[in-house]
């Protein structure tokens, strides 16, 4: 995410040196804990505490909160106004509601609080594998570089954006059509494993090429991937 | 997995003030544990079957493609190919199972050398085989006796073009007929060696190194990122050790600032070394800029892993006792590249007749040989030439060498020596 500021202005993607001119970056990231204890007022500019920009950044991760007066993080759904109450999830679909809903409430969020722990442990490498392409699939995108994201919070969400909905998914699979707005959710458990489920989601989820039973916790391992939709592929990597 | 390669930089990383020549050297070795999971191997032959072939060569190459097929562990696959002014698929892919080695065994049998040499349509053959399989480590091996036919050159250079990054390829000319240069040009392109066979009854123990090392590649489809900081120019990017491939030509732009080297397969305890130029524009005395970040990153199903990075700086200085300072490592590998480049011009120079040239850049090639420690190019030196004074680089062009000898220090030349790791 862009939340580290270059010396010479840019926005670097890296913490050590800019990654757009290379200069060394002095400072410590954006999203460090002192800015987590700011206030949170509705409006960006006011807050002002930083030196650096007037960009106030989203506390749960780092974000810069680009659109003045916006309510939620555009990254990972951190409401802007209320703070650690809504949680790093957005609310479950109606259909849902029951499972991940009690995760949310009775689980890490009230102990995760502003400074949400960082789980170093999984990563996850989301690609568009044309092999995956099936009779009555649309053409996949070629345009698709394979990213990799470092899972950081306790629950992550894998779905497809919707403004509308304001749903707004840690894993973002805006490129395939087949995948539903919430599709899935990936948890890290009190022992660090990281588990799978399927929250109803339209066209399923496999896990290494089987079909898993949606609204199930199924453990996930380092090497395993997950395809969904027409053509989405995620590879999980325990990273230690 | 992340433990699996490991990447070090060596290099003086400070620059006097006004300049922004950055050098470094990047070694990279692939640990213990580069096994992701058991993969799947397909083998190549393809096998130079014109007249020119006929008698004792075809024989021997027969034998040695009889003996590398039984040599096969049952769990690769393979296929062959015989060329002439056609490709002959010999036999098609086939698990190496005890009844496909006799079926294959039984074609080898059948080979007769006839015809002329159009290398282009037998990398087309290959091409359409390794295309099955590719998720598997994918090794050809090109064996031939005779220069490409001259009406081959452009289709030659699309074969390879289409070949790229679809299989590597090891090449190996027999006898003293063939063309180094166009040999050498065909196992770049394919990320392979290129090496010299002097006469038929060394085929066997040549194809069974090959067979060995390929078996030995457990990561295919690496390559090299580098990423550098805008306004920066990447004014080479070489391969140093083992052997000097100029990579710099080979690059391809994923996005502005970034571009991949490819680099191949990669085995168990394979160490490779990178000299990176790199010019960003200059800064103040006491600036410190990244003038590159470089990384290996391989494909499986189409999902890219990083393996191992490591950042290449920029700092400026006035003070000229820091920024004077050659890194070991670069000096080092700066003069290896210098040695092959004097070997070939030297024993160019030999072929035109121009003695004076040729006992200057061959004595320079000696001197560097010996100061570097590169024992294997100082002894086929030796077959060229005689030394007089090693240290001081004085030579004695010999008057009769033998065309082997010459060639193998050509196709050689490009073989560098290591340095100890201390900086």
């Amino acid at each position: 995410m862009d939340a580290y500021n270059c010396p010479k202005g840019h926005n670097s993607q890296d913490s050590d040196y800019c990654s757009e001119c290379g200069a060394k970056i002095q400072a410590a990231p954006a999203s460090s804990a002192a800015e987590d204890a700011g206030p949170f007022s509705g409006s960006s500019g006011s807050s002002g505490s930083s030196s650096r920009s007037a960009v106030e950044h989203c506390p749960s991760c780092g974000a810069p909160r680009d659109t003045p007066g916006i309510a939620f993080c555009e990254i990972c759904g951190w409401d802007f106004a209320n703070g650690p109450a809504t949680g790093a999830v957005p609310a479950a679909p109606p259909e849902t509601e029951a499972a991940p809903a009690s995760e949310a409430d009775s689980g890490p969020d009230s102990t995760v609080g502003l400074a949400p722990p960082q789980f170093p442990g999984w990563s996850v490498t989301v690609s568009v594998d044309a092999l995956l392409t099936g009779s009555g699939s649309p053409q996949p995108p070629s345009d698709v570089v394979p990213q990799t994201l470092a899972l950081a919070k306790p629950v992550t969400l894998i779905g497809r954006r919707s403004d509308v909905r304001a749903i707004y998914p840690e894993i973002p699979l805006q490129f395939d059509d087949a995948v539903s707005h919430r599709h899935a959710l990936l948890q890290i458990d009190a022992n660090g494993g990281l588990l799978l489920r399927d929250i109803g989601a339209a066209n399923g989820t496999r896990l290494n090429g089987r079909e898993i039973e949606p609204m199930v916790d199924h453990p996930v391992h380092d090497g395993d991937q997950i395809t969904l939709g027409y053509w989405s592929r995620i590879a999980v990597k325990a990273v230690s | 997995m992340s433990d699996a390669f490991k990447a070090e930089v060596f290099q003086n990383e400070f620059l006097p003030a006004g300049t922004g020549e950055v050098h470094a050297i990047m070694t990279v070795s692939a640990g213990e544990d580069v096994t992701a999971a058991p993969r799947e191997r397909l083998f190549g032959i393809l096998c130079d079957s014109s007249g020119s072939m006929d008698g004792g060569k075809i024989v021997a190459a027969k034998a040695a493609m009889a003996k590398l097929v039984t040599m096969l562990p049952v769990d690769t696959h393979f296929f062959l190919v015989t060329g002439s002014d056609e490709a002959r698929l010999v036999c098609p892919v086939a698990r190496a199972t005890p009844e496909n080695k006799q079926r294959a065994l039984a074609a080898i049998h059948e080979i007769r050398a006839a015809g002329g040499t159009k290398i282009s349509n037998w990398l087309h053959s290959a091409w359409q085989q390794f295309r099955s399989m590719p998720n598997a480590v994918r090794q050809a091996l090109l064996l031939t006796d005779g220069q490409n036919d001259v009406t081959d050159e452009s289709p030659l250079q699309e074969a390879l073009h289409h070949c790229e990054g679809v299989f590597q390829c090891d090449c190996r000319g027999v006898g003293t007929d063939w063309k180094v240069a166009q040999l050498r040009t065909i196992a770049t392109k394919l990320l392979g060696t290129t090496d010299i066979i002097p006469t038929p009854a060394q085929i066997e123990a040549d194809f069974q190194g090959i067979l060995q090392k390929a078996l030995g590649k457990t990561v295919v489809d690496v390559a090299l990122r580098l990423w550098t900081p805008l306004g920066a120019k990447v004014k080479f990017c070489k391969e140093v050790s083992p052997e000097i491939v100029d990579l710099t030509g080979r690059s391809r732009e994923l996005k502005p600032q970034l571009r991949e080297y490819p680099t191949g397969a990669w085995g168990k305890d394979e160490s490779r070394d990178f000299h990176f130029c790199i010019e960003v524009p200059s800064g103040a005395v006491g600036d410190e800029v990244l003038a590159g970040r470089a990384s290996l990153v391989y494909t499986m199903q189409g999902v890219e892993t990083k393996v191992a990075e490591a950042r290449i700086l920029a700092v400026w200085t006035d003070d000229d006792g820091k920024s004077t300072k050659i890194n070991r490592m670069v000096a080092h590998y700066t003069g290896q590249t210098e040695l092959a480049q004097s070997i070939q011009e030297g024993l160019d120079a030999r072929a035109r007749g121009d003695d004076d040239k040729a006992t200057a850049l061959l004595g320079k090639a000696v001197q560097i040989a010996a100061s570097s420690g590169n024992d294997a190019t100082a002894k086929l030196l030796r077959q060229v030439v005689d030394v007089v004074d090693a240290d001081k680089g004085t030579v004695r062009l010999k008057q009769s060498v033998s065309k082997e000898d010459s060639m193998a220090l050509e196709t050689r030349s490009t073989k560098t020596a290591r340095i100890s790791k201390t900086n």
